[in-house]
């Protein structure tokens, strides 16, 4: 409105004095990415780390000459990152699906493909999607998500797109009371859901209608307090039972077929059971969110080994919850508090030696 | 002196720029992290009473933190800008502005925790206040420096001392009338706790030098010259029984002040006393406070907010002794009495009076029964030698509902003679308003909003004032649409930062110092945001109103249309926007100043590290 005054040009002169030596400041280089050393176990077998990602930048590949260029004059674009991730799934094309209630979403990685995206619904009047908890998959690739805000089964097909909503009442209201863990069997065209509050599993068909009901309150065999996460691995019907402090598992029928787990503080007993996953050769994966450790169990029950501890760096844990083994026996540990997914490798012992063995 | 403050300067220039050098090749443990804008853009300005200019420039502002060691032994925050106004950045200058502030803390964790904070701030918009109304807009330079120092020994006295010092000056747009003013402030306190009893003493010198020119006054510059100096002591003792306390304070103060061959000087000594009982069903508190000087004490309020002390005000001898007690009792749930006494004693102008105030109010809470209906009402009884003098009232009813997709909410409040500073004078109030708010459809929802207001002091009519004002606001996910209108009259007197309401009678204040304003104004703002890189923003506003002075009659008006588009591409920020100004005073002799300036420019954020 008014020319510049000496006055003002002497504070141009100050201001600009001050940002140079921010245009000539000198990044910290970050630390090289070290994970924990190899965890070698009996018979060859070894855990070793691979990676870590908390964000949308990590998918995306070596950028070329005109996005770099673009990095320089417009800076990054803002990269969204995960805010408290609790579920994950790998699907067939090794993607991970990770569900984020902080973020009121679910991230898509593709690491192969160098593609991300992130699928949410929280703004939409009907069926929206408010806190998603734990996610399947089915043989299609088509996402399943539990709500445990609204009480909903939300399910997207492999691209992301939004299919419908299952246990979507009349009114907006949903079914289940706190649906978390779930899991789906394409062969037998079965959907298992946790409702945590109903210490229930729920048995739905492919279109949303419940053809049984697993357990009741309790904490004898078959009963529940507090179910949490399911897997469906290796014909088994894996159950976290947080409050009784055990996971335990179940035929395809619905008849419990054995438990493992007991409360305590010290290693091989269960104080916050988290996620839970199986491995190749069928060892039980249990993360333990209190003490941010993720135990390894025979299927006698048994400790094998141990790994991760309380901490921020890589290999550690801040209230680690879901966990997910994909073919390759790699482990994903969704590392909730650090905002970010863990990558192990578990390298057992082959198929033509375990075949040996037998 | 201007050799040494350039010394200064330029010292602590050099100093702020070798923090961020430091750090950046960390050294010893120094850390600090950065981050700021550059802009640079095309702008131009044209008007009636200027040359039309327009040239590239550019416009700055970043933010540097830090600390060394510890953050809590050194910490210190400095945020520089230059070239900011509405047309540019998130600025609400009209003018392009330039300045800094910044703030080191020390010894945050010991025992002798500090600070010291500074800013100076170059050719910023500001506002010359009129009550009820959006003012007059100001062109100004300010500068601030406060130093803090606190002594926290255990088992010892804690002893603060604290000195600030402020200055500003500015020029009424529009007019030839312009303002300075200055204030130190020196504070020194201390408290201790001994024997059970909680003992507090402390200090305080201020001195305020005044400069202002009065466009809407008398029309002369005025100067004012005040100072005062006040002690305190204070003592609380908490007594062994039902939450009970107990206590005592005395303090002296004293001012003088010197305006235009006028001086004004006095001192006031103020004792009190404060016993609270806390019994289960019916609590007593009981208080009793003598002042010697009454007009000195209102003097004094002017004083320690920044004001001038009027001058002619009339000002004969005068004390006061005031003891109250009052109390309240459950009778259901829902059903609270509150009743109270108090008696005033006074003397100024050769004059005893006494006045003996009973009340009770009644509290009822309608929460349950007639859904979000809450109310009080009450009855004063006053009487003095003459007997019973008065019957006053009070009360307020708040009221909220929801009706489906209706939100209704209103207040009403009402106070009839209230006592005031003077016995002989009290005063009423009454506020009313409601609002209104309609979910339309989806994520679109209206909102009205009346408010009104009406204050005058009894026993003579025309000195009050009031005011109204009416919002309508239509708000969208994407956008927001509003527009309002307020009005008010009153009678005002002149301070350094605009019109303020007439603190006392105005039979008690000298006619040249009043000021009758009457005024409207209304405007309206849309904003939309079509997505979430894009932000346009368009508002207006207009005000108009009458000031009358007994020397003075201006008319004023101030226009006011404003534009702003802003997209985000990452971190950069492409920037257009406009601004057409007017504003006119009658009482001055200069040309209204009508303004129209514009900007086109592009913002880069950067991390420095």
């Amino acid at each position: 409105m008014s020319r510049a005054t000496p006055c003002r040009w002497k504070t141009a002169c100050c201001v600009l004095l001050l940002l140079t030596p921010l245009w000539a400041a000198k990044k910290n280089d970050p630390p090289g990415i070290l994970g924990p050393p190899d965890l070698l176990l009996e018979g060859g077998r070894k855990l070793t780390f691979e990676r870590s990602f908390s964000s949308e930048k990590e998918v995306l590949g070596k950028p070329g000459f005109w996005t770099r260029l673009l990095n320089v004059v417009a800076g990054e674009p803002e990269y969204r990152g995960m805010v408290r991730p609790y579920g994950i799934a790998v699907d067939s094309q090794g993607r991970a699906i990770v569900t984020d209630p902080g973020a009121a979403g679910v991230h898509i990685f593709d690491f192969v493909h160098h593609k991300y995206k992130f699928i949410e619904r929280k703004e939409k009047e009907k069926d929206a999607m408010l806190a998603p908890q734990c996610v399947a998959l089915d043989a299609q690739d088509n996402i399943y998500v539990t709500d445990s805000e609204s009480g909903k089964i939300f399910v997207f097909d492999a691209n992301g797109k939004y299919r419908h909503a299952l246990g979507s009442l009349k009114g907006g209201e949903g079914y289940f009371k706190r649906p978390t863990g779930i899991a789906v069997d394409s062969a037998a065209q079965r959907i298992y859901v946790t409702d945590t509050l109903r210490d229930k599993i729920f048995v739905l068909d492919m279109q949303g209608q419940v053809m049984q009901t697993i357990g009741k309150h309790g904490n004898g065999s078959g009963e529940f307090y507090y179910p949490t996460e399911l897997r469906l691995d290796d014909n088994k019907l894996l159950v976290v039972d947080a409050m009784n402090f055990r996971v335990q598992w179940f035929g395809r029928n619905g008849n419990v077929e054995g438990e493992m787990g007991q409360i305590g503080d010290s290693v091989g007993q269960m104080f916050r059971p988290k996620g839970v996953a199986m491995d190749s050769e069928g060892h039980l994966y249990i993360v333990d969110g209190l003490w941010g450790v993720v135990q390894v169990f025979d299927r006698e029950g048994h400790l094998l080994y141990f790994f991760g501890k309380k901490g921020a760096e890589l290999g550690e844990f801040q209230l680690p919850s879901g966990v997910f083994i994909d073919h390759d026996d790699r482990v994903f540990v969704v590392d909730s508090y650090n905002r970010r997914v863990q990558v192990f490798r578990y390298h057992g012992l082959s198929k033509q030696v375990r075949g040996a063995g037998q | 002196m201007q050799g040494r403050l350039r010394c200064l300067w330029l010292a602590g220039l050099a100093l702020l720029w070798a923090l961020p050098l430091a750090a950046q090749v960390e050294y010893g443990k120094l850390h600090a992290g950065a981050n700021g804008e550059l802009t640079g853009g095309y702008g131009g300005d044209f008007g009636d009473q200027q040359t039309s200019d327009h040239s590239l420039g550019f416009g700055a502002n970043g933010t540097i933190n830090g600390y060394y060691y510890n953050p809590r032994f050194i910490s210190f925050s400095v945020q520089p800008y230059y070239g900011r106004s509405q047309n540019n950045s998130e600025s609400q200058s009209i003018t392009d502005s330039s300045g800094y502030m910044g703030t080191v803390n020390f010894f945050g964790g010991s025992h002798f925790p500090g600070f010291v904070s500074f800013n100076q701030n170059w050719n910023s918009s500001g506002t010359f206040g009129i009550p009820g109304e959006a003012g007059l807009i100001t062109k100004g330079d300010s500068h601030g420096f406060d130093v803090g120092w606190n002594v926290l020994l255990p088992g010892l006295p804690t002893l603060s001392i604290g000195y600030f010092d402020t200055s500003s000056s500015s020029s009424l747009l529009g007019s030839d009338s312009s303002t300075a003013s200055t204030t130190r402030n020196l504070n020194v306190g201390s408290s201790y706790r001994l024997a059970g009893f909680s003992l507090n003493g402390g200090f305080v010198h201020t001195n305020t030098d005044t400069n202002l020119t009065g466009v809407l006054g008398n029309g002369e510059t005025e100067t004012a010259t005040d100072s005062s100096n006040s002690y305190h002591l204070s003592a609380i003792r908490k007594l062994p029984f039902y939450h009970s306390q107990f206590s005592v304070g005395a303090s002296r103060s004293s001012y003088s002040g010197a305006s235009d061959g006028s001086e004004e000087n006095g001192t006031t000594d103020n004792v009190n006393a404060n016993l609270n009982l806390g019994f289960p069903k019916l609590p007593v508190a009981i208080s009793a406070n003598y002042t010697d000087n009454i007009f000195g004490s209102f003097q004094q309020q002017l004083i320690n907010s920044g004001q001038a002390p009027l001058p002619g005000l009339e000002n004969p001898k005068s004390r006061s002794l005031l003891v109250m007690a009052s109390t309240f009792y459950t009778v259901l749930p829902h059903l609270t009495l509150n009743g109270y006494v108090d008696h005033t004693e006074q003397y100024f102008n050769g004059q005893d009076y006494g006045l003996t105030q009973f009340g009770i109010n009644v509290n009822y809470n309608f929460l349950r029964r007639i859904k979000g209906l809450t109310f009080m009402a009450g009855m004063v009884d006053s009487a003095d030698q003459q007997g019973n003098t008065r019957v006053g009232f009070v009360g307020n009813a708040n009221y909220s509902r929801t009706f489906g997709r209706w939100e209704v909410g209103s207040y009403f409040m009402y106070d009839q003679d209230v006592e005031t500073l003077l016995v002989t004078y009290t005063t009423s109030t009454m506020n009313y308003g409601a609002s209104v708010k309609r979910d339309l459809y989806h994520d679109l929802r209206w909102v009205g909003v009346v408010s009104a207001g009406r204050s005058v002091f009894e026993q003579q009519a025309g000195n009050g004032s009031q005011s109204e004002s009416f919002t309508s606001m239509l708000m969208g996910r994407k956008f927001a649409l509003s527009a309002n209108y307020t009005q008010s009259n009153g009678t005002s007197i002149l301070t350094a930062n605009g019109l303020v309401p007439a603190p006392l009678p105005v039979s008690l204040l000298s006619a040249s110092n009043l000021i009758v304003y009457n005024g409207k104004s209304y405007g309206g703002s849309f904003r939309v945001n079509p997505n979430r890189n894009l932000l346009i923003n368009t508002s207006y506003s207009k005000s108009e109103g009458n000031t009358v002075s007994p020397l003075m009659l201006s008319s004023n008006g101030t226009t006011m249309y404003y534009g702003l588009a802003e997209y985000r591409l990452r971190k950069m920020l492409f920037t257009a926007g406009c601004t057409k100004f007017r504003q006119s005073i009658s009482s001055s002799s200069t040309l209204p100043s009508v303004v129209t300036s514009y900007y086109f420019g592009v913002t880069r954020w950067f991390k420095g590290f």
